[in-house]
Order: structure tokens, then sequence, then C-alpha cells
């Protein structure tokens, strides 16, 4: 219950602070002309005109054009990037940096003197199977929020694979110890309230790094807070003692850092920067969840080819 | 009823295949190291993500560096291969679907691995008959999107220093598995 609380509460004082960074005068029209004009310095859009415009470009402009309009980041406080940055989208949305930063940075300790121990341990003493067996369980359990925002977002195929997912898993699959779903050709899919949010066109906000739960945004944590309110093993557990009520949350937190360590450590290394890497992939892969794999073209950079 | 293949299918393919059997060739290190940046050579434009990974700095590099800073990037892109030779060693590849724009097509494939499936998106150019992979995106990042953000970065940081951009690229050897 405290994580939930602490997570609401988070989401929440995050969004509201967010409210004014969204406040800045300007527009996407207004951008394309000066970046057509070559100007070098523009005040970025307000959240008010967003849509309206980007409608508007969507309208007039076709191709490389409308894509590079419609690149536009969210606003920032310090509201003054280049048009060459935006066009490129170099622009990294991410107002509270310094703060990001620090917080990164005990997330760092915190993983190097808590999280990597214990999922070295875990993956040391604990068999492979047992293990996979430890993250099937884990993933039913979460079966009800998919569901929630399979339907929220009106994805009636994705509904239905859930339902036989959690059906077939919870009773042949031994309570969600065995995917038998998936060897029964049901791949799994994840959704949470953050990318059913997104799938409504709720903006994600600038980028926000939380103690403990990582890289995310506004959205992403309001989306967070409210799976926790919605998920039935938190009523289902609000009885019982803090250490029992913790056990999905770390199970979940285990068997996630353990499957991402080997990557993570890879990307530290191959990194010249890791908060900045780490920020990048967050980007593309919360766009890539909320799009469902799907790749839109028009989304794509242009890579000028010789 | 099995579809036509379309020419970027079969250059994904192709290049699946090669990968796959690289990496469960049993070389490792700089020799696999090797054998993938020629891997690369054949059928990627390494030149042209490259040159999109420095962002707005593209313009700003000076023309005797640019052949070694191309070569570096292959080599570095190679190196990555080298540490994740395992998550290559799959079974076969499956193609999803493709969608054509233009000039280039968009690839969706799943690549068999152990007991599960890996999803690749490949962004293909193609002229004529002739084929080169731009993009890949692997567990929903696009790897050259991903290289824009770390490179102009880097850049931002340094003052739009080159030769750190360089160095950094230059420490694959350090990080590549031996």
């Amino acid at each position: 219950m405290n994580r939930m609380v602490f997570s609401l509460a988070l989401g929440v004082g995050l969004a509201v602070n967010a409210v004014p960074l969204m406040a800045q005068p300007s527009n996407f029209l207004e951008l394309y002309r000066s970046w057509k004009n070559e100007d070098k310095k523009v005040v970025i859009a307000p959240a008010s005109a967003r849509t309206k415009i980007k409608t508007k470009v969507r309208t007039n402009f076709s191709g490389r054009k409308r894509a590079a309009a419609l690149r536009l980041p969210h606003k920032h406080k310090s509201s003054e990037i280049t048009v060459e940055e935006v066009v490129a989208g170099e622009d990294n949305n991410d107002p509270f940096e310094p703060v990001n930063r620090l917080i990164f940075g005990f997330n760092e300790i915190l993983d190097q003197v808590v999280l990597q121990p214990v999922s070295y341990t875990y993956r040391t003493i604990i068999p492979t199977p047992v293990r996979k067996g430890v993250s099937n369980a884990v993933a039913n359990a979460k079966a009800p929020i998919v569901l929630a925002n399979d339907v929220l977002q009106g994805k009636p195929v994705r509904a239905r694979k859930t339902v036989m997912r959690f059906l077939i898993n919870s009773t042949v699959g031994l309570g969600g110890l065995v995917d038998a779903a998936k060897a029964g050709g049901i791949e799994p899919h994840s959704e949470d309230f953050g990318q059913t949010l997104g799938v409504w066109g709720v903006p994600a906000g600038p980028y926000v790094v939380a103690p403990v739960l990582g890289p995310s945004s506004p959205r992403h944590l309001v989306g967070r807070a409210v799976d926790t309110l919605a998920n039935p093993l938190t009523w289902l557990l609000a009885d019982f003692s803090l250490l029992e009520r913790m056990t999905p949350t770390m199970a979940d937190i285990v068997t996630g850092h353990e499957s991402i360590m080997d990557d993570a450590n890879a990307l530290r290394k191959a990194s010249p920067d890791f908060y900045s890497a780490v920020r990048g992939i967050y980007r593309q892969k919360r766009k890539d969840d909320i799009a469902d794999g799907e790749v839109d073209l028009d989304d794509l950079p242009e890579i000028p080819v010789e | 009823m099995v579809q036509a293949q379309s020419g970027a299918e079969r250059h994904v393919i192709k290049i699946a295949n090669d990968v796959m059997q690289l990496a469960r060739s049993g070389s490792r290190g700089s020799v696999l190291h090797g054998r993938f940046v020629r891997l690369l050579g054949r059928y990627a434009n390494m030149n042209a993500v490259a040159r999109f990974a420095l962002g707005r700095y593209s313009r700003k590099l000076p023309n005797s560096q640019k052949q070694k800073y191309y070569k570096l990037v292959k080599a570095y892109v190679a190196g990555l291969f080298v540490y994740y030779a395992d998550d290559f060693k799959g079974q076969g590849l499956e193609i999803i679907s493709s969608r054509k724009s233009g000039k280039f097509t968009i690839v969706k494939s799943q690549i068999k691995l152990g007991g599960g499936k890996k999803p690749v998106v490949w962004r293909v150019y193609s002229s004529g008959n002739s084929h080169r992979v731009t993009d890949v995106n692997i567990r929903g990042v696009w790897m050259s999107i991903q290289m824009r953000q770390k490179f102009t970065n880097l850049l931002k940081r340094n003052g739009g220093d080159f030769n750190k951009l360089m160095a950094f690229l230059s420490e694959y050897k350090n990080w590549m598995p031996a």
C-alpha cells in the first residue's frame, strides 16, 4: 500500500508540476516556417495549440516536410532550442535533467548495491526452469490489468487472447507457472494504463526519472498508479503484512531485473553517457509498446541514402 | 497460399541467414568481428546510417575524418554484434509482413530462437534490383535513432569535438568479448 500511495503521490505531483511547463508560447507552423527561413532559435509550441496545429500540418503538408514538422517535441521551460535540433529529433524533452540525473545516480547505486547482487544470487541458486516458472506466474498475475487495458484501448482481439492465455495458464499451466498458452501459439503481450493514455492521445510529458521505478514520464507514472489501484492483488493482499503485500512486487522487480541485467550492463559499456542512452531507449520502447510494434513509416526519420 | 517474396524480403532472409550462420560459426572475438564487418559492408548502407547518426553535426564532419569515422561506426556496430552474438544464434527467420513506401520497405520478421521468437523489423532501401538495409529495430528500438542520440549527445557535451566521438567509437575493443 505504501508503494501505491507513493507512486500515486509522485505521479500526481509530477503531473501537476508538468502543467505550467506545457504552456509556453509558439506553434508548429511557425516552427516549420522558421525552419524553412533557417532561423536558428525558436520558442517551443504551447500544448493548447498542439493538436489543432498538428492537424493543420497533417492536412497541408506531406512526406518529409510533414514528418519533420510533426516531430516537434513537448515544451520546455528553457524554451529555446535550435530548429536544427528539432528537425534532427535531437531535443530530449528533459527539462528536469539535473534532478533526473541525480535520481538516476541514486537508482544506479541501488542497482549496484542491492538489485544486481540479488539478481545474480537469484540466477545462481535458482535453476532456469524455476526462474522461468516464477516469471510466468508474475506475468499471469498481471492478466487482469492487461485485459482491462486491452478493453479500454478498444482491442477485442488482444482482449480475447489475454482471456484465453489467463484461462489456459491458470489451469493447464499450473496456476501460471507454465506458459502453456504460448506453447499453443497464443503469444503474450503487455498493456498498461500509461499505454492506454497514449492510445487516447494524452501526451507523455517531459522525461522523468522516478526513484526506484526508473525512466518514466508523468503519463507513465499516472498509469502505474492507476494499474496498481486497479490490480485485484493490491486489494486481495490489503490485510496482509507489509512483507506479504510486497512479495508480488518484489518478485516482479527481481525477475524483471534479472532478465534485463545483461542488456543493461552491455549498454553501460557501449554508451558514452548511460543516462542519455537509457532515456533514448525508454522513449523508443514506450512508443513502440503504445503502437503494439506497428511501424508508422511517416514517423520514421529520413535517412539520406546516396 | 504462399505469397511471392519481394526483393527486399529476399534480401532480409539472406542477411538473417548469414548473420545466424556467423553467430553459430564458433568464431569469437576479433575473428568474428572482422567477418561481421565484411558482412555489414556487403548488405547494409552503413555510411548512410553513420551520416544520419551525426544529426545536425553531419555537415560539420571534416572531409579528412569522414573515412575514419565511417570505418569506426562499422567496427562499433560489429562490436555490438559480437557482444550479442548469442542472441543471433537463431534457427531461422520468418517474414511476417512487408510494406513499401517510396524506395524504402519495412519488413517485419521473427527470428526463431530456442522455444521463442524474437521480433526484428528491417528498413530496406531499394534501387532497381539492389537492396541495402538502412536500419534495424530490435525490441522496439531503432539502431539508427539510438546511435544518433548517443553520438549527438556526446558531441554536444564536448563542444562538437569529433576526436572525442572517434575515441569513444574506438573503445569497442575494450568491451567486446575476446
